[in-house]
């Protein structure tokens, strides 16, 4: 015993005499909350509680739930996937020094940018201790064929999410969503408009690559561990700036960026295949508290680039006409 | 084998309320001490109910014997690390604690609050990183053994002492930083045994 340990026990704001001997009031209290407590469903873990705390993060689960009516599809599942997508726009260059190898990575990203075709897929895992709602695995399959694309969000959580959303296509600027066994199609070029104000880009290839490759930029630190494998740093606060908006990197970056430490250091791994493009890319974040109670990584996998993906229009779509949705509301704004 | 494997099922409604009374009794204040240490007495109160609140939906992992207390230490960790995260990552605990309304007739709650603005290895704790000035916390406030803090922090007996070690140098250099407020002498890195 110190008398270094001696004064901060004595700094003990609540020293333990006044924790065996508790106010009537804090009583009182305790009671009232024990009562509260075992009203509640014990089982309804996953349901909003006035004890939890107030959501802290964004869940793209909530903005994805399985099955919807046709009409909320609209303005539900292919915003969602609309949403997805945006967070590979709008990035900005920084620009610095690289390593050999940073250059190396960042020539794979441009040159996987070029791909007509191909297929990205994006999985988000969550694991936080706290939030258990939010733990669970999240995955976005694109395929991509010039200006066409399909994409489907597979989720599951703790919260119940479990299951597929419908598949969203484009093929020749007609938006076609999936109901069950029927297939709607919007021939109306006002829903390209709409989705626009959600981010739907006009050049799938361009936007949904261009991400990736400005996180790569990102990574001026980067060494080659292995043959064609990468391994880097960047910061949360780097990530946040560039990606905020990205499944996973904006919630990665949010959730392990504490204000007083913008310099939090995020893993980065790239792995490229036998052609020299881009095979893997994943980011990795965990609590900045360094509690343990917070984790996520995101991965993102390109597979058959231009291998000649197909995105085929589904046959027999019944055309929906926007005007007989929501009393034109869809376009109000 | 698991702290929690040592936990009866719970096999009916009234059995479960029966020994979430027991486990809810026996911790409250001392969980309740926990989350004011940390987050002072305004903002204590959302942490100790979530904590409860786990522990109520979680019961069958709760351990039946004296681990549950450390069982519950370790949710309101990560409840009031979650709370401190979320709320606001500017609003530190010790410049929150400084707002508490001078017109107040100072009573238990404020005198505490005021503890904590005023005394220096408070402020110098604020300046460890969050790892180092909870095991100190642990073992000097909450008086857990090393073992039991190891418990909580999910780690060895032996780990503990090393991080107690070294928090003890870090937060000795911590009080060289705020000057005038205490004796820079006092052996802060001296060992102690505490098991």
């Amino acid at each position: 015993m110190t008398d270094a340990d001696d004064r901060l026990r004595f700094a003990n704001p609540i020293p333990p005499s006044a924790v065996s001997s508790p106010s009537v009031e804090r009583s009182a209290r305790a009671d009232a909350l024990f009562q509260e407590i075992t009203m509640t469903d014990p089982n309804a873990s996953a349901a909003p509680s006035p004890f939890s705390p107030p959501p802290s993060r964004e869940s793209i689960a909530k903005a994805n739930a399985p099955r919807r009516a046709p009409r909320k599809i609209l303005a539900g599942t292919a915003a969602a996937a609309a949403a997805v997508i945006v967070g590979f726009g709008a990035v900005s260059l920084i620009p610095g020094s690289t390593t050999p190898a940073a250059a190396a990575m960042i020539d794979a990203a441009q040159q996987t940018q070029a791909a007509d075709s191909g297929t990205i897929t994006i999985t988000l895992n969550v694991s936080d201790d706290v939030n258990a709602a939010d733990s669970g695995e999240f995955t976005l399959t694109t395929n991509y064929s010039g200006d066409d694309l399909s994409a489907r969000i597979d989720a599951s959580n703790e919260a119940g999410l479990d299951g597929e959303t419908p598949q969203v296509r484009v093929v020749d600027n007609v938006l076609y969503i999936e109901e069950g066994s029927t297939w709607y199609a919007v021939e109306d070029q006002r829903i390209m408009s709409l989705l626009g104000t959600f981010g739907l880009p006009t050049d799938v290839r361009q936007t949904m690559s261009a991400g990736v490759v400005e996180l790569i930029e990102l990574a001026d630190n980067a060494v080659e561990s292995a043959d064609g494998s990468f391994t880097a740093t960047v910061t949360a606060a780097e990530v946040k700036q560039v990606a905020d908006g990205f499944p996973g990197f904006g919630l990665i970056a949010n959730e392990t960026l504490p204000a007083d430490a913008a310099e939090h250091e995020l893993e980065l791994a790239v792995e490229l295949d036998e052609d020299g493009l881009i095979d893997t890319v994943t980011l990795s974040g965990a609590d900045a508290d360094d509690t343990g109670a917070f984790h996520a990584d995101v991965t993102i996998d390109f597979d058959d680039l231009d291998a000649g993906v197909i995105i085929e229009a589904p046959a027999d779509a019944e055309v929906i006409d926007l005007d007989s949705f929501g009393d034109g509301e869809l376009f109000d704004n | 084998m698991s702290i929690s494997e040592f936990a009866p099922p719970v096999t009916s409604a009234d059995q479960r309320v029966e020994r979430f009374r027991s486990v809810y009794d026996s911790s409250y204040p001392d969980i309740e001490a926990y989350c004011r240490r940390r987050l002072g007495s305004d903002r204590s109160a959302d942490a100790v109910s979530e904590t409860f609140l786990t522990a109520w939906r979680r019961f069958d992992d709760v351990p039946a014997d004296r681990s549950a207390r450390l069982w519950l230490f370790g949710v309101a960790r990560r409840v009031v690390a979650n709370q401190v995260r979320t709320t606001s990552r500017q609003d530190k605990l010790h410049l929150r604690l400084v707002e508490q309304p001078t017109t107040q007739q100072p009573g238990a709650d404020v005198m505490a609050d005021s503890m904590l603005e005023q005394s220096p290895f408070i402020q110098a704790l604020a300046m460890l990183s969050p790892d180092d000035a909870e095991v100190l916390r642990l073992v000097a406030w909450e008086e857990l053994s090393h073992a039991d803090a190891g418990v909580v922090l999910d780690c060895t007996a032996n780990a503990v002492g090393v991080r107690m070690h070294r928090a003890r140098q870090r937060l000795a250099d911590a009080l060289a930083q705020i000057p005038n407020q205490i004796d820079q002498t006092s052996p802060l890195t001296n060992e102690q045994n505490h098991d």
